[in-house]
């Protein structure tokens, strides 16, 4: 009422009422004279009416021109600023704390400084060069840790040995590609033996890696308090800016992501939407109160909500892990025993290797003897799969005897916790089609970052080792909060559609507490379709 | 005129600027279907016309 009003003050108002007056009113024909003057005064009429119309024309056409201009003025001043760059930097902080983050995790020391990446992207399939990639990426970060890997480091196999001379001296595609292809005939798993000669290296220098480890800590732990209580902050205030951030709040609807009338309060999708988790079925009829506290429960449940649909993605890990727990008891032996036979076929190795020296002719009283070269090259590409199938049933016994740092009162988070001291468990758990789009890497950092989540309160609070059932949990949680959230509506199935109807009221409550409001983002939608396209 | 209007928007809201851009269309609108096509009368001052139109009588 009170905008109709304003216009109807403005000049132009008054201009147009008289012009739809005096068009109306134009006298276009008479009684008067014969019929011939009739016409003319008729055509005369027509031609004057039709000269003051073409004059209203010019004049509205140079007012619509105004008009233009002053929205181009207030679309610039009216939309925010896109901080994206900002941001951008702060990602780079917040990927700086978690690599900060992972250092002060209870992992392997590889894992933590990034070495295990780089053995397990060796794999059968892997191509030559990439192979040698990775082997100087391995001894380039050796390197960067103060360590100079050298020949002696390498001779894990005759073979590895062999490999890694030409490597160390002339590492040029085509000396390396000529070298594999004499090595293979005699050594078909020459890839698996420079991979756990890789594995070797570490174990042999796991207490210099540990200092190194040690002194990058000390380097980002430094005063400010607890690491992950710094990137939880950290990542909590930024999601925060981001999810009320006015540029990309609008442009969800200036791109037409999103229909600006459907969030607009007295719209029957909003309605539809706020009234779906409301008891009685309708939000407008709550008191302020009342309204306060579905607004915040429902800000809760899109955290958790998301938080649930994370977890799914990851359940199979829990899964995997409640059920190994009920054979941690007897993994612990089992782990230690394994651990013996691991060192014990690690010494039969490098008898292996000593015997293969003497076969060589080298030192006391050795003779070279071609057969037996032979039979201890085969000899050693026997026992090399003994090792890996060894190191396979140690690190499946790793994870399992882990579990015994469990009590009675941890969390699924917990849990999650300690998938973190296996490498090899989460290679294996990340080796699946689902998880084939991206890296190793990338699929580990994802899952750090899930399990990181500074929302991740149901998962840090329930209780993992009873019986429980997650979406229960969640379901009672907020219907306590006065929500309707039936369990079904959130299972596997159902969670993406009612993500959907609380994303949308997340939307506007993130809108609601920024510096913009649903109504300066209807008039830039407006504006924006004025002054691009309608003037185009 | 221009700068009187000019001074009378710049005190309108947004919304009340993009409504009085809408008005305005609108009142374009009109204006454009508000135009009569002239269509000249058959029979003008010329006496020759006048007689081969006999027949287009009034009725």
């Amino acid at each position: 009422m009170m905008e109709t009003n304003k216009i109807e003050e403005i000049s132009v108002s008054t201009i147009i009422n008289i012009d739809k007056s005096h068009i109306e009113d134009f006298i276009m024909e008479t009684d008067e004279g014969t019929k011939m003057y009739r016409e003319k005064f008729k055509t005369e009429a027509i031609l004057k009416r039709n000269k003051y119309v073409n004059d209203q024309l010019t004049l509205f056409g140079e007012y619509k021109k105004i008009v233009i201009e002053e929205l181009k003025i207030r679309y610039d001043r009216l939309m925010p600023k896109d901080k994206t760059e900002a941001y951008d930097e702060e990602k780079l902080q917040e990927d700086k704390l978690l690599e900060s983050l992972i250092l002060n995790t209870n992992s392997s020391v590889s894992f933590r400084l990034g070495l295990a990446y780089i053995v397990a992207s060796i794999t059968e399939e892997t191509t030559l060069e990439k192979l040698n990639e990775y082997i100087s990426d391995f001894i380039d970060k050796f390197k960067s840790y103060g360590i100079t890997l050298g020949i002696d480091d390498f001779k894990y196999t005759m073979f590895t040995e062999k490999y890694m001379n030409f490597f160390l001296t002339d590492s040029s595609p085509e000396s390396m590609k000529s070298v594999f292809e004499s090595i293979y005939f005699t050594c078909p798993n020459l890839k698996l033996q420079l991979k756990l000669n890789l594995i070797n290296i570490i174990s042999k220098y796991e207490k210099e890696l540990t200092v190194y480890l040690e002194g990058l800590k000390k380097g980002v732990n430094s005063t400010d308090g607890d690491i992950v209580e710094k990137y939880v902050s950290f990542r909590y205030a930024l999601g925060n800016k981001i999810a009320t951030d006015e540029f990309y709040n609008a442009t969800m609807f200036l791109q037409e992501t999103r229909k600006i009338n459907d969030y607009l309060d007295g719209s029957a999708t909003r309605k539809k939407n706020y009234d779906g988790f409301v008891l009685n079925a309708d939000y407008d009829n709550l008191d302020q109160v009342a309204k306060n506290s579905f607004n915040s429960a429902m800000m809760g449940l899109y955290l958790t909500l998301n938080e649930l649909k994370k977890y799914y993605k990851y359940e199979f890990i829990i899964k995997d892990l409640l059920k190994r727990y009920k054979e941690k008891d007897a993994a612990k032996a089992n782990f230690q025993a394994k651990k013996k036979e691991l060192d014990k076929a690690d010494k039969d190795r490098l008898s292996i290797l000593k015997d293969y020296e003497r076969a060589k002719g080298i030192g006391f009283f050795a003779k070279k003897d071609d057969v037996k070269i032979k039979n201890l090259e085969l000899k050693m590409n026997e026992h090399i799969k003994v090792i890996d199938q060894l190191y396979s049933e140690y690190f499946d016994l790793e994870i399992t005897n882990n579990l015994n740092q469990l009590n009675e009162s941890s969390t699924i988070f917990d849990i999650f916790l300690i998938s973190l001291t296996s490498f090899e468990f989460l290679v294996k758990q990340f080796s699946s089609e689902d998880f084939l789009q991206n890296t190793l890497k990338e699929n580990i950092i994802e899952y750090l970052r899930f399990i990181y989540n500074p929302n991740n309160s149901v998962l840090r609070k329930t209780n993992a080792l009873v019986d429980f059932n997650i979406t229960n949990i969640i379901s009672e949680k907020y219907k306590l909060l006065d929500l309707v959230l039936e369990e079904e509506s959130i299972n596997k199935d159902n969670i993406d559609s009612t993500l959907d109807s609380v994303r949308y009221v997340n939307l506007i409550q993130n809108i609601e507490r920024s510096t913009i409001s649903l109504n300066d983002i209807k008039n830039l939608c407006e504006m924006k379709k004025i002054i691009y396209v309608d003037n185009e | 005129m221009q700068d009187k209007f000019i001074e009378e928007i710049k005190e309108l809201k947004d919304g009340e600027l993009i409504e009085l851009y809408n008005k305005i269309c609108d009142h374009i609108s009109y204006l454009s279907s508000s135009i009569i096509e002239v269509v000249e009368p058959e029979r003008t001052d010329n006496s020759e016309d006048d007689e081969g139109g006999e027949d287009d009588g009034d009725e």
